[in-house]
């Protein structure tokens, strides 16, 4: 897969990231060497090969329905980068 | 030339748990903002989420009632995307593998025919935060992360739906079928159940689809109906005028009755799905989807059929008794086993429906329960009330919770039936009305009801009315 500076500037936009002109070539430099790794994956015989969604080999882990301790207000206040009247406050949306 | 609308409804609907999908926070709806949060429904560092198992047996309830294929095997993916109302930046849902597949709602066309509407699919996915913008428009916005994280299952319909008021019936049926299987209270008010709607048209008899509208986030039918009547008319206005259409997100504004192109920021839209791997997939077995198959309750469409023919009702009858399952369910507990079923269901539908209105109540709240309505017909069927009396002991029953007969007793209200007693009264009507009894006498018949109206008044309404006609027939005639 080939990547060129359009490609990184919009995986960067997708990510919220700004990068300056030299970040930028740094990073197609590294995306390109982890493409060619994965690269390697199409040389296997995948034919007949599930994809693979988890990879402990775990399935159904539920709990049950049962309400548990939730945080303490003030311990939310704390956790908030900015707090008005009991609510996270954050730059307008609309 | 003439136009037809293709129709495609997204509906999120909340799944009727205690506790989030990924935690145990509560779901409970109005509490303090932010105060139903932890560390993994604020997408903090190293929480881990953990499926609840109520919301996969509603959502496979929810699959199985929609008719889809419930997958034996899916997982969950994350959607990402950046907004003040997602902590996590992206949100769980599921898209290659969901939970539910290839389903359909059986609703009436405008003709009145059985159509299908497919279900393409069913899955399961948690709700975001909950914004609320400053007054000033130059001000912050505020979020309340108490919805975050609330089980909700995504309904996606194929663009099978034709009209408007074909849409506010499917609608109407989904909501139907989830009350009844108990998967979803549905309470638009709180935004139990909020609905996306796509629509294009096409030349009438074309294939193909015309370029498509979307309008996003609806919380009443009704302006489901209004938003879909208003593109018809939009579009096929600048259809006919050779004009293009180009695609494009939509908000249905109420005060205007119209919907208008949605403000957005221009964003690089890619949701980069992929499997969560916190997560791990769910199978289930043969045996167990038909285990629940097996415990879905009665749905609807069976209910309103197995009611008609089993209590000889109307079609109207059955149309509103089990427009709630809760309604249907109070007939049948009250008709059972009693001889007249069609006038328990009137009562329900005249009385009941009256009072459920006038007091904004719920039917679990009403203090009625199917036994005492039952003794209140005894007691009409017994003659101790009349008709009109028993509408009086009603209401109060309805406001004290006390039985009808403690109501007929406490209050005197039983029915005269002594004819001593009612010639008593007859006599001193006929003694007070001279004038009206000559007319009576001279041929003026209908003058009679005024007479029976005036004895009932003084016995205030309690005399037998059959025994009051015979007596003052009698005594008029003589
Ligand atoms: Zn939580």
């Amino acid at each position: 897969m080939k990547i060129d500076k359009k490609t990184i500037q919009w995986v960067a936009d997708l990510a919220n990231l700004s990068l300056g002109e030299e970040e930028e070539l740094e990073m197609e430099k590294q995306l390109l060497a982890i493409l060619d790794y994965m690269d390697i994956l199409s040389e296997l015989d995948l034919e007949g090969v599930e994809p693979t969604s988890h990879t402990l080999g775990y399935k159904n882990v539920t709990r049950e329905d049962r309400v548990g301790e939730s945080f303490e207000i003030n311990e939310v206040k704390k956790i908030a980068p900015k707090w008005e009247r009991g609510h996270f406050v954050v730059p307008r949306v609309v | 030339m003439s136009f037809e609308a293709v129709i495609g409804l997204e509906i999120h609907i909340q799944l009727n748990t205690q506790t989030k999908t990924f935690c145990s926070c509560s779901t409970s709806f109005g509490d303090k903002p932010n105060s139903h949060t932890c560390p993994v429904c604020l997408g903090l560092p190293g929480a881990l989420p953990v499926f609840n198992e109520q919301a996969l047996n509603k959502g496979i309830m929810a699959g199985l009632a929609l008719k889809c294929e419930v997958a034996e095997f899916s997982i969950f993916a994350r959607k990402n995307y950046f907004y003040p109302d997602l902590p996590k930046s992206y949100q769980i849902s599921q898209y290659e593998s969901p939970l539910n597949k290839g389903g359909y709602v059986l609703i009436n066309d405008d003709e009145g025919k059985k159509r299908k509407v497919g279900i393409t699919r069913a899955h399961l996915e948690e709700d975001a935060g909950k914004l609320i913008h400053d007054e000033n428009p130059k001000g912050p916005s505020f979020v309340d992360f108490n919805r975050c994280g609330v089980p909700l299952l995504e309904i996606v319909t194929e663009p099978d739906i034709r009209t408007p008021d074909e849409a506010y019936r499917f609608l109407q049926a989904i909501k139907e079928m989830m009350q009844y299987t108990e998967v979803s209270e549905c309470n638009m008010e709180k935004g139990e159940l909020r609905v996306d709607v796509n629509i294009s048209m096409r030349n009438f008899g074309d294939q193909g689809f015309g370029v498509k509208q979307e309008i996003k986030n609806m919380n009443s039918f009704a302006n489901v109906k209004r938003a879909l009547e208003y593109e018809v008319k939009r579009q096929t206005k600048i259809l006919r005028s050779g004009q293009k259409l180009i695609q494009q997100t939509r908000l249905f504004d109420v005060s205007k009755s119209a919907t208008v192109p949605m403000r957005m920021k221009e964003e690089a839209h890619d949701y980069r799905y992929f499997p969560d791997p916190d997560l791990v997939p769910v199978t289930l077995t043969h045996d167990q989807i038909e285990r629940i198959q097996n415990s879905l309750p009665e749905l609807p469409q069976n209910k309103r059929e197995r009611l008609k023919k089993q209590y000889n009702l109307t079609d109207y009858d059955v149309e509103v008794l089990c427009s709630s399952h809760k309604l249907a369910n109070y007939f049948e507990a009250a008709a059972n086993g009693y001889k007249s079923p069609k006038k328990i269901a009137n009562w329900i539908l005249s009385e009941l429906i009256r009072v459920l209105n006038e007091r904004r109540i719920e039917i679990d709240d009403c203090k009625v329960t199917p036994t005492k309505l039952r003794d209140l017909f005894d007691l009409m069927d017994s003659k101790v009330i009349s008709g009109k009396i028993a509408k009086a002991v009603f209401d109060d029953m309805v406001e004290s919770g006390q039985s009808a007969s403690e109501i007929v007793e406490k209050k005197g209200l039983k029915q005269v039936t002594d004819r001593a007693e009612i010639v008593k009264v007859i006599v001193e009507t006929i003694e007070e009305n001279e004038k009206v009894v000559r007319d009576y006498r001279d041929g003026k018949k209908k003058v009679f009801g005024f007479l029976v109206g005036k004895v009932m008044q003084k016995t205030h309404g309690k005399a037998s009315p059959k025994l009051v006609n015979e007596i003052l027939r009698e005594k008029l005639e003589s």
